[in-house]
């Protein structure tokens, strides 16, 4: 049988985390029919990308040790079909690429039959959404200085580096597909918004080979997009806050509770959108990735079409987050000291639950402790017990008694002295 | 067909495996080059960081082909630039521009490096300090309260320990006599980032210092408050103020301990700021090498030998790896009215004195100035450092254990 292996390497917020979600809940069914997703999480295989590219992650990096090996080893010893999917592996440089491919195989031994995947979706919805991603991880980058970091040709920023890396879909399939033939080259578009919402998963389920399994596909796993001032908002938050938020908490207080429990769902805000002047030159950068893609001869599921971006709101209702509509972002801000309040009383009222239960526990000892007293009180008033310890004490008093105590105690086979 | 700009770069690919040095400009491909990689080595062209790289590593001094291959397969650490592809070289129509490899900036080059160096200390030789019993003068004297604490200047008191020992001259015993080190206030400081660095990890020396100035000398540079702790628990009358390391061979009744040359190759000056700034990326980048608690063991034991041999090698332009960090303008006057107090502190308690008191101001003779302009830590210079590490076999698989030989001072390897 075959060696396969199918290397999804993004991008990121094309639905990947959805797409990873279903193959972790349905290991199972998957590895009866052969198809083997290596994972104890849903997202495990972001552990091993960052081992492979050699990423700091906020000390995540010290759980991501080994963890390549670990995966490629699981991939090695498994002879049917493995998936691997990350997005953040479209980062990968080409000597890192070439490793990971390399990594599948034994040496010597017969190299498996190696499919590489990548979904995209236009730049208009690609780069708000990458901008709020950076706001969620703490970033205080203007939304005008994060685009301006996008056009500057060098990309000699982070940002602009790292987009591009991520983004550009012709370099990422340069670097990626560089030892693998075309035909096992497969772009999965994302379908342009408002049409058929299961459309892009019939996508992933043909790309993938999953067609006809009775996969479980309901699942809560999405990453929700915020508003124009839900986003202003949490861009000041990070502003005044970030010197004295640990990243742990973050993660959760400001990740969790604040932008995706509370600031996500407010739905009636402005969406984030790419200012105006810039949908004509989106648009011509990414005419030239179709036209590229298209020359090369990749399998494209979907349709090439869908990467053309598309204004995503007229240009009189783009609404720019550097300069929200205040009345909108002290909304969000009451909603978000609410939701801080609300998470206050559930902890205080827990806490207060814990000592409760804590008290009970202690009630409890000291009662246990009370009544142990009143029997050895009890038995201590025995006429027998105080006719012993009479001889006990008229014993210890001079040197044979205590040697026949001892001798006593030995032949007793306690050794200890009694209280 | 063959592509002639794919010829070029692959021939130059395959003359820095061979140790070639030559500059990608002006190179032109030989008769009989091929389009494509050798069939070991790189499978796909590496970036014109790490071409430029091994070009330097290349002018510096001989590896093997297998230890160059590394450094041509080398990440780069962190979120920096994608790998850049070389001018005139196979067509790229998408990606970062292209760049002459002679231009990469010095950050880029050494993120590569410093990730290379972490990589390879794990298998580097180690080098410990080398621990005698106890003599019986010693105890003798131990036991008859003569023996002696080292504290203060972390850095030095920690070499000076460390020799004594060496010598079977432990520290302790019975109310003992404390040797509190001190000296100007802009030295302790950088030898207390050195110190840092070293041992739990600190930011850049800009943003260390900034972070301390205006408020209180961090422990290891407060001569005065440490003298007063001890002070405290043993009496004013057991604790001496050193300034003048010369006389430690005398307070603690050893013959000829001459800093320069007992306290390893950088005396009691400490190292200079571009090597505890490599050893602070190094630090950085080993996060993605090894578990933390390993990382001060690695940077102490295996790192800072061979830099230590770097240092002593004869020739060598840089003996201690570049001056000591300098105190920025703006917090001079911060560290000098830190100085003066300190200085006031010593006096007002009447502690004995080794030395001269007005060697704990800045600006004393004795105290090499920088030159002027210099300002450390220079990534220039970092990157030079790196390079030569890398080129005297320090890198991941080199199996060249030429790093960690002639430790000044009695190292043993383990």
């Amino acid at each position: 049988m075959t060696r396969r292996v199918l290397v999804h390497v993004g991008t990121p917020k094309t639905g990947t985390s959805y797409l990873q979600d279903v193959l972790f809940r349905n290991r199972e069914l998957l590895l009866e029919h052969d198809v083997l997703y290596p994972a104890d999480r849903f997202d495990a295989h972001f552990l091993a990308a960052l081992d492979l590219m050699r990423l700091p992650w906020g000390g995540l990096e010290q759980e991501a040790l080994g963890r390549w090996d670990e995966l490629a080893a699981q991939v090695r010893a498994h002879h049917g079909t493995a998936i691997v999917s990350h997005e953040i592996l479209a980062r990968a440089s080409a000597t890192q690429a070439a490793e990971a491919l390399a990594s599948f195989d034994e040496p010597g031994g017969e190299p498996a039959e190696i499919h590489l995947l990548l979904s995209g979706r236009d730049l208009v919805r690609q780069v708000p959404a990458e901008w709020q991603e950076n706001v969620k991880h703490r970033s205080t980058l203007t939304y005008e200085r994060f685009l301006a970091r996008l056009r500057d040709p060098e990309r000699s920023s982070r940002i602009g580096s790292w987009f591009w890396a991520v983004q550009e879909i012709p370099d990422i399939l340069d670097r990626w597909g560089a030892l693998v033939p075309p035909e096992r080259v497969h772009l999965i578009t994302v379908p342009p918004p408002g049409g058929d919402p299961d459309l892009l998963w019939q996508r992933f389920s043909s790309a993938f080979g999953l067609d006809g399994l009775d996969l479980e596909l309901d699942t809560t796993r999405s990453n929700p997009s915020m508003g124009v001032p839900e986003t202003a908002l949490l861009r000041r938050i990070n502003a005044s806050t970030n010197k004295r938020v640990p990243p742990a908490h973050y993660r959760t207080l400001v990740r969790e509770l604040v932008a995706h429990q509370t600031l996500s769902p407010r739905r009636d805000s402005p969406r984030l959108a790419v200012p105006p002047d810039l949908h004509d030159w989106l648009h011509e950068l990414q005419s030239r990735w179709v036209a590229e893609v298209r020359d090369r001869g990749y399998d494209v599921v979907g349709d090439l079409d869908d990467l053309l971006s598309q204004p995503t709101v007229a240009a009189e209702d783009f609404a720019d987050p550097d300069r929200p509509d205040e009345a909108d972002v002290a909304d969000a801000a009451l909603a978000t000291i609410g939701a801080v309040l609300q998470e206050q009383v559930r902890e205080r009222e827990d806490r207060a639950a814990e000592q409760a239960r804590a008290r009970e526990v202690e009630d409890d000892l000291r009662r246990q402790l009370t009544d142990v007293h009143e029997a050895l009180a009890r038995s201590y008033l025995r006429p027998s017990y105080l006719h012993r310890e009479r001889i006990v004490r008229g014993l210890e008093g001079s040197r044979v008694g205590r040697v026949s105590m001892r001798v006593y105690r030995a032949a007793r086979g306690r050794s200890s002295r009694s209280a | 067909m063959s592509d002639p700009a794919a010829i070029r770069a692959w021939s130059w690919v395959a003359h820095l495996r061979d140790g070639g040095a030559a500059p990608w400009t002006g190179w032109s491909a030989q008769v009989g080059s091929t389009d494509g990689p050798a069939t070991t080595g790189p499978r796909v062209l590496p970036g014109a960081q790490q071409l430029e790289l091994l070009r330097r590593v290349n002018a510096a001094g001989d590896l093997p082909v297998a230890a160059r291959d590394r450094v041509l397969l080398a990440s780069g650490l962190d979120r920096g630039r994608a790998d850049l592809p070389l001018p005139g070289g196979p067509r790229t129509s998408f990606g970062p521009l292209p760049l002459d490899p002679a231009e990469v900036p010095t950050d880029e080059l050494l993120r590569v490096a410093v990730l290379l160096l972490a990589d390879a200390l794990p298998g580097a030789p180690v080098t410990r300090p080398v621990t005698a019993p106890p003599t019986r003068a010693s105890r003798l004297r131990r036991a008859a309260g003569g023996g002696y604490r080292v504290v203060g200047d972390p850095w030095l008191a920690a070499r000076v320990r460390e020799e004594l020992r060496r010598r079977g001259r432990p520290p302790g015993g019975r109310r003992p006599r404390v040797l509190v080190l001190g000296g100007s206030v802009p030295d302790l400081l950088a030898r207390t980032w050195a110190h840092r660095v070293l041992h739990e990890g600190a930011p850049r020396w800009p943003d260390w210092i900034a972070a301390r100035a205006g408020g209180a000398l961090p422990p290891g540079a407060d001569v005065a408050g440490q003298a007063e702790a001890w002070a405290s628990r043993v009496g004013a009358a057991r604790v001496v103020v050193v300034t003048d390391p010369a006389a430690l061979g005398r307070l603690t009744g050893v013959r000829r301990l001459d800093p320069d040359t007992a306290l390893g190759p950088w005396g009691a000056r400490g190292p200079g700021g571009d090597a505890v700034e490599l050893a602070r990326r190094v630090r950085v980048a080993l996060a993605v090498v090894a578990p933390p608690h390993e990382h001060a063991a690695l940077l102490r034991e295996r790192l800072l030998p061979a830099l230590a041999v770097r240092s002593a090698r004869p020739g060598s332009t840089a003996p201690a790896s570049g001056p000591l960090p300098r105190v920025p303008a703006e917090h001079a006057e911060w560290a000098a009215r830190r100085a003066v107090r300190q200085r006031r502190r010593v006096l007002r308690a009447g502690y004995a004195v080794a030395g001269d008191v007005d060697d704990l101001l800045p600006g004393r003779p004795g105290v090499v100035p920088d030159p002027p302009g210099r300002d450390v830590p220079d990534p220039e210079r970092v990157l030079e450092i790196a390079v030569s590490l890398l080129a005297q076999g320090l890198v991941p698989g080199g199996g060249d254990d030429r790093a960690g030989h002639g430790s000044e001072h009695g190292g043993e390897r383990a």
